[in-house]
């Protein structure tokens, strides 16, 4: 087969596959089975709706969820009991309400601050131990979480650490990807979440001919699969014995 | 228009934005950012923090934060996270997100429906610094932006003392007593000796507001 791949800058063809593709093309259900484990470390950003209910159907249990904010999805999944921990800087619904399921759930939870889990995923990216911020000042979630203070050594500056957060698995969605594996449109902190976690699924709305390029490149093993936009079951409840009757 | 929300608490925080960097909660914090910019702000610059890059390098260039609360405090300290006690809450609420951090560089406008529940003398879980617990307060724990400079309510509208820190009652909205307000609020409320009323809505603020406008 006619298979493509980049050396440097510069993207050649090649008769023959040589070089392993960076991204593959492949089914939900399938990703998620190759990558998620029961105690499973996940990196939650923008997962959608059927990424939570295909886990929830597995009954997989005790992950640890790592998200800014879990989202409506996020929050499927707790309500299935499939997490023992959350890490988070928001719990709420696109109209701003708190997210039922999480607020009502028994999990251990870790609160920190958007720009404090953006700067651990940020330090999880670069293979560094904690991160630095200007944050957490005058906060009681200084005293509540697992932030410390470190000393700048060049001007002496007080400044916060946070953990690096270096997840098992991240699942992150982007707007579209090519049939080479090729990603565009990350949200957030998609892209650090992905360069964060040892494994990565990138879920896209739409899948097109070819991209000019990827905002992910240099990720091995990295998996791909188009995701289309699924309601939230009505009686999450009902669905949920239906499905694992 | 959520529970609370009233077209003069809109109107009042949007006469509060001239322009500059900005991030809104959604709700009514980005409703009274949209009139202003549909008004007399057309330069405001709205950001959506779900751009890539913002949290680490943009979120520091804000320059207002437009924000809700689930409770705030005589000193403008701010509680999304908690009600109760943190380690066993009566209630889980929505958490920090970039609230801290907005509250302690950029300068803050609160929106918030005027209830008992919600204007407290303290916090039950500082989430964000407003004054802390006097004037000197934030340059002490190294917080060197503005943080919050007005709570608005249905009611009226809070800024904070300068010589204090409390917040106190700076202006009065249509139809509103002091007392109604200090009915709603639960510290010893001052009242500015600057009292104003807010000024009903003109021609362009109304037609924004109902949607006919620009």
């Amino acid at each position: 087969m006619t298979g493509r791949s980049r050396v440097g800058n510069v993207r050649v063809r090649s008769s023959t596959t040589t070089v392993p593709p960076m991204a593959t093309i492949s089914a939900l259900a399938d990703a998620l089975d190759a990558l998620v484990r029961n105690g499973s470390e996940v990196a939650w950003e923008g997962a959608p709706v059927a990424v939570a209910t295909v886990l929830a159907r597995r009954r997989v249990r005790d992950l640890t969820l790592v998200a800014l904010n879990p989202g409506i999805s996020g929050d499927l999944l707790v309500g299935a009991g499939c997490v023992a921990r959350l890490v988070t800087s928001a719990v709420a619904g696109p109209d701003g309400a708190v997210l039922p399921r999480i607020a009502a759930a028994d999990v251990e939870r870790e609160d920190h601050t958007a720009t404090g889990l953006a700067t651990a995923y940020d330090a999880g990216a670069a293979g560094l131990p904690f991160g630095v911020l200007r944050g957490y000042v005058g906060t009681d979630l200084a005293t509540v979480t697992r932030v410390a203070t470190v000393r700048c050594p060049f001007t002496g500056e007080d400044l916060a650490a946070v953990p690096a957060i270096a997840p098992d698995v991240a699942i992150v969605h982007a707007r579209r990807a090519d049939r080479a594996g090729n990603v565009d449109g990350l949200v957030g902190v998609g892209r650090d979440a992905v360069y964060a976690a040892r494994r990565a699924l990138v879920t896209v709305s739409e899948t097109v001919e070819e991209l000019p390029r990827t905002e992910l490149p240099g990720v091995a093993g990295l998996l791909v699969a188009e995701v289309p936009e699924s309601p939230v079951p009505a009686d999450f409840a009902a669905w949920l014995a239906e499905v694992r009757a | 228009m959520t529970a609370g929300t009233s077209p003069m608490m809109l109107l009042a925080a949007a006469r509060l934005l001239r322009g500059g960097i900005c991030v809104s909660d959604p709700g009514a914090p980005t409703a009274a950012a949209l009139l202003a910019r549909a008004t007399h702000a057309p330069s405001l610059e709205l950001l959506d923090p779900r751009t890539p890059g913002f949290l680490r390098h943009g979120l520091r260039r804000v320059e207002v934060g437009l924000v809700t609360a689930a409770q705030v405090d005589a000193y403008g300290n701010l509680n999304t996270s908690v009600l109760g006690e943190y380690d066993e809450p009566t209630e889980r609420l929505t958490g920090a997100g970039i609230l801290p951090e907005l509250a302690a560089g950029a300068a803050l406008v609160v929106l918030l429906p005027h209830r008992l529940r919600s204007f407290v003398e303290r916090v039950d879980f500082v989430t964000a610094a407003g004054g802390l617990s006097g004037p000197l307060d934030r340059a002490r724990v190294g917080l060197f932006g503005t943080g919050p400079v007005a709570v608005v309510t249905d009611l009226g509208v809070l800024r904070p003392d300068p010589a204090t820190a409390e917040l106190v009652l700076t202006d009065l909205h249509p139809g509103v007593t002091v007392e109604q307000v200090r009915a709603e609020t639960g510290w010893p409320l001052e009242v500015s000796d600057e009292l104003v009323a807010t000024e009903p809505a003109t021609d362009a603020e109304r037609a924004a507001l109902t949607g006919s406008g620009p």
